[in-house]
């Protein structure tokens, strides 16, 4: 089958020589697609973080900024400011405290929702609507419905429960703001576990259960030997998402509390917040974002020890 | 027999996922109609529970939306009574800065969705069906979005857009919305892509249709289920946001509904619960909504393995 | 009038460090109005060939010519093809009108000119009545004849095909073969079509060319490489069930050359001198199961237990386990082994030598 000779020299390849680039076309249209993600990053993420390193030497008075060259001193004085680690140890019974609450309702959610044979589809659009409220509309039905005049939690929890006062303002009280607080943002955030956990579950195939049904195993036995293994996986994931995000969390406590009563609410965030805009010291609130941003890293790494992305990458 | 009962109970309730252990020694020779009964009570008993925490803050909220505000300020009622009854409260929403925060959610909010879409389109595109070094790298690169936190990249973003002129507007909080609705847009698209099978373009191809005719008559219409999950999680971050906006936008004409109601309640001018209470609603209606037809993307969205 | 010529053309993939090289300089030519089938197993390298001359994927040597055309560096969208896939690839969000005359739409047709030639083609193809549904609302075989449709309202230059049948069931295939040959005539342009399934080659095809290992072995028509099947491998590869393999020695001397498997002895008709080389060499000898003979045992054949049967209707399969392994032979219709011993009887007449080495045919 060798029987043609003689190969025409064919002038071939008008314009760009692509394939004589040290990249071929494909590779720059490759770059192009993702570019914008990475501008995106790079103005969001990048730029601020290292200008928040760079300012975080400075002394920076929010009104007037006239920059002064401090070295670590905004650092030394986080480092000594009683409040930071105060704050610090608040975040984290929060992030821990609104973790496991999520988890274990979430997981709840989901479980029932999978199974719900009847009304599922209103029962769960009432679940993900949660999720998809607004912090702030949480907030404010909080605030309205703890309210001392005319708040229904309120008169429940005092005259139904006796728990607190009448004429007491829990949200204002020491010892239940920041339980409140965990409350109030589960009442959101559970419902991230359950859309988490629901997705896996309904991508369980049936024949797996019926397998296990034909050989006699009952349903505590099908949830701990199917249905776990694998959650596991996800709910690593989502607690991990969780855990960072609520650490992080600003919103809810400066939309209710502010940080109030005195200390009682303030997080690690928050008091950044105040540092910066009502403290009006730039310099240091910089140094605590950098400090945050140390722990986000931290917790990035756990993120990607727990699962490899490289591994998804393939095909 | 009542503790046979209870120990049915338990084993149905872990399924429930209540975290406790039921040993299931105490299931052995019980009739399967006992333990499914209870197993359904559980369930049912979990639905009605789930819809009345669910429903009753947005009940309340609605039913307060329709007071007066001497009626809220009389105390808890289950009703709105008869002379207690009003609809102006929504007045709210077109008038004065509530109306002017909501245009500026709103603005936002679509902005955010529309560009979301568009870069994590092309992006997904380009992760999905060309092949280009560093893939792995951009991997690591997009997850860490995740860990963006409002609070420490808004800090040095406050003097930055400052700085070039971002602050107060619109766009520059859009900007900063679409970047942390990045990693799970992009990855969404990119492996929502994966899935359509390469011949759908390829034949388009053969038959004369440049990359980007392709592109628009056959990934992008089979794309719709991951388009409409990534715009439904653009709009959630978009609507929810409250830190960016609180720090981003500081003036009074520019900011969105969630900064600006707290600053009217936290200035004390004058609004009511009432009020409050109908502009809450405005913002939850679009939400339930949302939840009510388009939850199968909202899960199709998650069910995309990691994120 | 156009060919395809396929020279030396070589697609070597770079996986790392490892070059992997899936098509290693074949030559083919492809007549006008010829329709020639790539066979071999997978990962051969078939559907790689097949990519280069659609312009899916670029060749990483040699040249691929449309008549005196030379289309390697061409992208796909200006090579005037047609090319229908295994996963059917139809549109999922359009009709089937529509998918038909997508390809017409981006060559910027009228409407009344796209509709009218989508109609002209479903008569062809007898889809007539399914133009308004919906793709997923067909069947596979239906849905493969949209497909075809979608190629040929576009009047190509050359048809291509990559394993369009081997989703669909046998009866579908038979159904839809005659339909694919019918299409490509009435076209008239060269035709390359990509299969595993060697009865799609030999039933549809003018010539054959098999395929291994980034190859070509053979290029032939089908009763070609069938009867004399250039190497080992199509001898292997074409024909059910496939040719039974022995290692054999040559042996010349008195009376003729002599082939010796194990301790026994066959007597080669006269040759040309093609064994010459292979005096007291080994050699591989290939025996098709229908030229194996199975007798009681008394005249010296292969002692064989029978193991089982597989009745075909017209004839049989009949599996033995012998000192050189399973063997398969066809027998009668009417034939049932019942796991007795027998003796298989070669006919040297229709054994076909290789060289073991090259597995190059020697006689």
């Amino acid at each position: 089958m060798a029987g043609e000779t003689l190969e025409p020299e064919s002038g071939r390849t008008i314009g760009i020589p692509w394939n004589r680039l040290p990249f071929d076309s494909e590779t720059a249209q490759g770059f192009a697609t993702v570019l914008p993600v990475i501008l995106l990053y790079l103005v969001i993420a990048v730029a601020p973080v290292t200008f928040a390193l760079y300012a975080s030497f400075y002394s920076i008075p929010l009104m007037n900024p006239t920059w002064e060259f401090v070295g670590l001193q905004n650092y030394l004085e986080v480092l000594r400011l009683d409040r930071f680690w105060a704050s610090l140890w608040r975040g984290v019974v929060y992030m821990v405290g609104s973790t496991l609450f999520q988890l274990v309702v979430g997981l709840w959610m989901a479980l029932a929702l999978n199974r719900l044979d009847r009304g599922q589809k209103i029962v769960t659009a009432v679940v993900f609507s949660a999720y998809l409220v607004p912090i702030i509309v949480v907030s404010l039905l909080g605030l309205f419905m703890f309210d001392t005049f005319t708040g229904v939690l309120h008169v429940i929890g005092s005259d139904w429960f006796g728990l607190w006062g009448t004429e007491e303002f829990v949200l204002g009280n020491q010892d239940w703001a920041m339980g409140l607080l965990i409350l109030l943002g589960s009442w959101k955030y559970s419902v991230f576990i359950a859309i988490f956990t629901l997705a896996q579950l309904t991508a369980i195939p049936s024949r797996f259960y019926e397998a296990s049904k034909v050989c006699g195993a009952n349903k505590w036995e099908m949830f701990r030997d199917i249905t776990l293994p694998r959650l596991k996986g996800v709910l690593l994931v989502a607690v991990l998402l969780r855990s960072i995000f609520m650490f992080n969390k600003f919103d809810i406590f400066w939309q209710t509390t502010q940080g109030g009563p005195g200390y009682a609410t303030t997080t690690l965030p928050v008091l950044t917040y105040r540092e910066t805009f009502i403290g009006g010291s730039y310099g240091v609130g910089n140094a605590m974002a950098i400090i945050m941003f140390l722990f986000l890293a931290a917790a990035a790494l756990m993120y990607f020890r727990a699962f490899d992305p490289s591994e998804e990458v393939q095909t | 027999m009542s503790s046979e009962t209870a120990g049915t109970a338990s084993t149905a309730g872990s399924e429930g996922g209540d975290g406790s252990t039921g040993d299931s020694g105490g299931l052995l020779g019980r009739g399967f109609e006992t333990d499914d009964r209870v197993y359904r009570a559980l369930l049912y008993a979990s639905a009605a529970i789930f819809l009345l925490f669910g429903l009753f803050p947005v009940y309340w909220m609605a039913q307060n939306s329709l007071k007066t505000r001497e009626a809220i300020l009389d105390g808890v009622s289950w009703f709105p009574s008869a002379e207690g009854f009003t609809l102006s409260n929504y007045a709210v929403l077109t008038s004065g800065d509530i109306q002017l925060y909501f245009f500026n959610t709103l603005v936002v909010t679509m902005g955010t969705v529309i560009l979301t879409v568009v870069v994590s389109l092309i992006a997904g595109y380009g992760l999905a069906r060309l092949s280009f070094p560093y893939k792995e790298g951009f991997a690591r690169f997009l997850l860490f979005g995740y860990m963006f936190s409002p609070i420490v990249l808004g800090l040095p973003l406050y003097l930055i857009w400052q700085e070039i002129g971002l602050l107060n507007s619109r766009v520059g909080l859009i900007i900063a919305l679409t970047a942390i609705s990045m990693p799970f847009s992009v990855w969404l698209m990119w492996k929502y892509i994966q899935t359509i099978p390469e011949a759908m373009e390829e034949s388009a191809w053969v038959v004369g249709a440049s990359r980007w005719e392709g592109f628009r008559d056959v990934i992008i219409p089979q794309t719709q289920p991951a388009i409409i999950a990534s715009a439904l999680f653009a709009f959630a971050l978009a609507w929810n946001d409250f830190t960016f906006a609180q720090i981003l936008l500081p003036s009074n004409e520019a900011t969105t509904f969630a900064p600006g109601i707290l600053r009217q309640i936290t200035q004390g001018y004058d609004i009511a619960w009432n009020d409050i209470m109908a502009a809450s609603m405005a913002m939850t209606i679009p939400p339930l909504l949302f939840a009510y037809f388009l939850q199968s993307y909202l899960l199709q969205g998650f069910q995309i393995r990691s994120l | 009038m156009v060919d395809v010529r396929i020279r030396d053309m070589s697609r070597v993939f770079q996986d790392g460090d490892d070059e992997i090289t899936a098509v290693d300089g074949i030559d083919l030519t492809i007549e006008d109005g010829e329709f020639v089938t790539l066979v071999g197993p997978s990962g051969c390298g078939k559907t790689t060939t097949l990519r280069c001359v659609a312009g899916l994927d670029k060749p990483t040597g040699g040249t691929i010519e449309f008549g005196d055309r030379d289309v390697t560096e061409l992208p796909v969208q200006q090579r005037d093809i047609a090319l229908l896939f295994q996963d059917i690839a139809l549109y999922p969000h359009m009709s089937v009108r529509d998918n038909m005359a997508y390809g017409l739409k981006i060559a910027g047709l009228s409407k009344e000119e796209r509709y009218r030639r989508v109609e002209e083609a479903a008569s062809l193809l007898q889809i007539t009545d399914q133009l308004d549904k919906s793709p997923a609302a067909l069947s596979g075989g239906q849905q493969q004849r949209v497909a075809l449709g979608r190629s040929i309202v576009r009047d190509p230059t050359v048809f291509l095909f990559d394993e369009p049948m081997s989703d669909l069931d046998a009866k579908l295939k038979r159904d839809l073969r005659p339909v694919v040959q019918q299409v490509t005539r009435e076209i008239g342009c060269p035709v390359l079509y990509v299969t595993h399934d060697q009865e799609e080659a030999m039933t549809m095809s003018d010539r054959i060319a098999v395929m291994n290992d980034g190859h070509l072995e053979q290029v032939g028509g089908p009763k070609e490489v069938y009867t004399d099947p250039a190497t080992e491998f199509v001898s292997g590869f074409i024909g059910q069930p496939t040719t039974q393999f022995f290692d054999g020695r040559v042996r010349g001397g008195d009376g003729g050359t002599h082939l010796e498997i194990e301790e026994y002895d066959f007597a080669l008709p006269g040759t040309n001198g093609e064994l010459d080389g292979y005096a007291s060499e080994s050699i591989r000898v290939g025996v098709r199961p229908q030229n194996i003979g199975v007798d009681d045992g008394s005249k010296g054949g292969i002692p064989a237990e029978h193991v089982l049967d597989e009745p075909l209707g017209d004839e049989t399969h009949s599996f033995f386990e012998t000192e050189f392994g399973e063997i398969v032979v066809v027998t009668g219709p009417d034939f049932e082994g019942g796991q007795r011993e027998y003796g298989l009887v070669l006919d040297p007449e229709h054994a076909k030598l290789f060289d073991p080495d090259s597995g190059v045919r020697v006689a």
